[in-house]
């Protein structure tokens, strides 16, 4: 066992250098295999994060906006319903006054030709009347000129005449 | 001692003053003692008056009784010195 | 009885330039280097944007801790120095830590925490000098009038000799004292136990539980706030030489 130990204290530029070289070495080390990939972590992780945070802001300010025209819209609607009422019942009122002239031209046309057949059937049947009066008129002048030797025939035929009537 | 010659005698003599050194070295242990002492205490002041400070308060202190420890650290660097080494150098100068 | 507080054991010499002695220091220094390189590239080999494992959230921490602390104590522009802070904290922990494992501390040896302190001297005077000019450099040691030249000479040199001896005389002191206390404890035993027959007697009993409470002070403890407190100076002397001097 012929080991041999340094003293307590003791130096050697050697050793110096030795720490020294050995701790650079672990800057380096830590620098590459700790620090760096940790922080590139973080930066990616940052810029993901601050793309989400833009994303949701443009899709808040986008909502906004949206809220906005809505709210404009419902403030609008009021307005808009009162204005369809009032069309409708402008145009309800035309149509009906429309319904109604038609009506009434209708029901005058349907008169006016009521009457014009009512004035045909009269007519007819006035001529109808005068053919018949002719035709009795010429039957009786018929009978007559048969029998008028007889007075009381021509009594009797006058009464039949009426009769007939 | 009558038998003992000039030569062991010198020895005897640096290795005790080397050892009485490395004891009166150690002396300075007292300083840095009582200044942590001062220091805890204080610290132990600032925490009971703000107890939120707590963290920063024991750190401060950590760092502040580790750097007034130097010396008391000098002192037992020059005692190993004394012990083991300055002993090796005197006598290799007889 | 036997005490024996020795340096780095040498394992072997490289014969050039008189014989450069390899002990255990290079050793065990290489060793926590391959310890911390595993261990970061264990961490960070799967890496995901949104992470899925706690590996990933623990790199994060570790990072984000480290970050935060060089932000807190020198600036948001010295983000740089950000892998310099994490290998002092790391390597000087797990030096520290390894004589737990009843391995000789790395830190234990002088030359070790000088090398670093003489890389943090040197990037002290490198700040200096980038920001006051080689001329303003020069001149800050004669403030605040020529005299005191010799004095703030010596005043800068002690700042590597202070924080190197600071580190080793607290790894070493921890380790000087275990070494007694296992003396002590061995004697303790032999003094209480001895009587027993053969074997038995020399088993140091005592030497079982007490020495596992002081190490949890000296390795663990001191180990962490010695390597939080290098890589704290290291920061402030680095940021305070990077400010300009008031005038």
């Amino acid at each position: 066992m012929n080991r041999e130990y340094l003293e307590l204290i003791s130096l050697d530029v050697w050793h110096i250098a030795a720490a020294i070289l050995n701790l650079l070495i672990l800057v380096w080390i830590m620098k590459k295999f700790l620090i760096g990939p940790v922080q590139k972590i973080l930066a990616e992780r940052q810029s993901q994060v601050d793309t989400l945070y833009s994303n949701a802001e443009t899709a808040k300010n986008a909502a906004e906006a949206d809220r906005a025209v809505y709210e404009e819209k419902m403030a609008n609607a009021d307005k808009e319903a009162e204005e369809v009422v009032r069309r409708a019942t402008v145009r309800a009122d035309k149509i009906s006054d429309e319904i109604l002239a038609e009506a009434n031209r209708k029901a005058a046309e349907k008169l006016r030709k009521a009457d014009a057949d009512i004035e045909q059937e009269k007519k007819k049947a006035i001529n109808e009347i005068k053919d018949e009066i002719s035709g009795m008129s010429m039957d009786i002048a018929e009978a007559v000129v048969c029998r008028e030797i007889k007075a009381s025939d021509h009594e009797k035929l006058i009464d039949t005449f009426i009769d007939s009537l | 001692m009558e038998n003992m010659g000039s030569l062991e005698m010198a020895k005897a003599i640096i290795m005790g003053g080397c050892a009485i050194g490395a004891g009166l070295a150690l002396i300075a242990g007292i300083g840095p003692g009582i200044g942590e002492g001062y220091a805890v205490g204080k610290a132990c002041e600032a925490i009971g008056r703000q107890p939120e400070c707590k963290g920063s308060v024991t750190s401060t202190m950590i760092l502040g009784c580790a750097i007034s420890e130097t010396t008391g650290i000098y002192g037992f660097v020059t005692g190993l010195l004394l012990i083991f080494l300055a002993p090796n150098i005197f006598l290799g100068k007889l | 009885m036997d005490i024996s507080i020795n340096g780095a054991r040498v394992y072997f010499e490289i014969p050039v330039f008189g014989g450069i002695p390899v002990t255990a220091t290079q050793v065990n220094s290489i060793l926590v280097i391959l310890l911390i390189t595993s261990l970061c590239i264990w961490l960070t080999h799967d890496l995901k944007v949104r992470p899925t494992t706690k590996r990933q959230i623990v790199a994060e921490w570790l990072v984000e801790k480290v970050t935060g602390l060089v932000d807190s104590n020198m600036g948001v522009q010295f983000r740089s120095f950000v892998p310099l802070v994490a290998a002092i904290l790391s390597l000087s922990a797990c030096s520290s830590l390894l004589a737990l494992l009843g391995m000789y501390a790395p830190t234990a040896d002088l030359n070790t925490v000088l090398g670093w302190a003489l890389l943090v001297f040197a990037l002290i005077t490198y700040y200096k000098i980038k920001t006051n000019g080689f001329g303003g450099y020069l001149k800050s040691f004669t403030t605040p009038i020529v005299v005191f030249t010799p004095f703030n000479i010596l005043g800068e040199i002690s700042t590597p000799v202070s924080m190197a001896f600071r580190h080793f005389g607290n790894v070493v002191s921890g380790s000087v004292i275990s070494a007694l206390v296992y003396a002590a404890l061995a004697a303790l035993s032999n003094l209480v136990f001895g009587w027993l027959p053969g074997l038995l007697g020399k088993i140091p009993f005592l030497q079982v539980g007490i020495p596992a409470v002081l190490s949890v002070y000296f390795d663990v403890f001191s180990s962490c706030i010695q390597a939080f407190i290098f890589a704290m100076l290291t920061m402030l002397y680095i940021a305070s030489a990077a400010t300009p001097e008031e005038e």
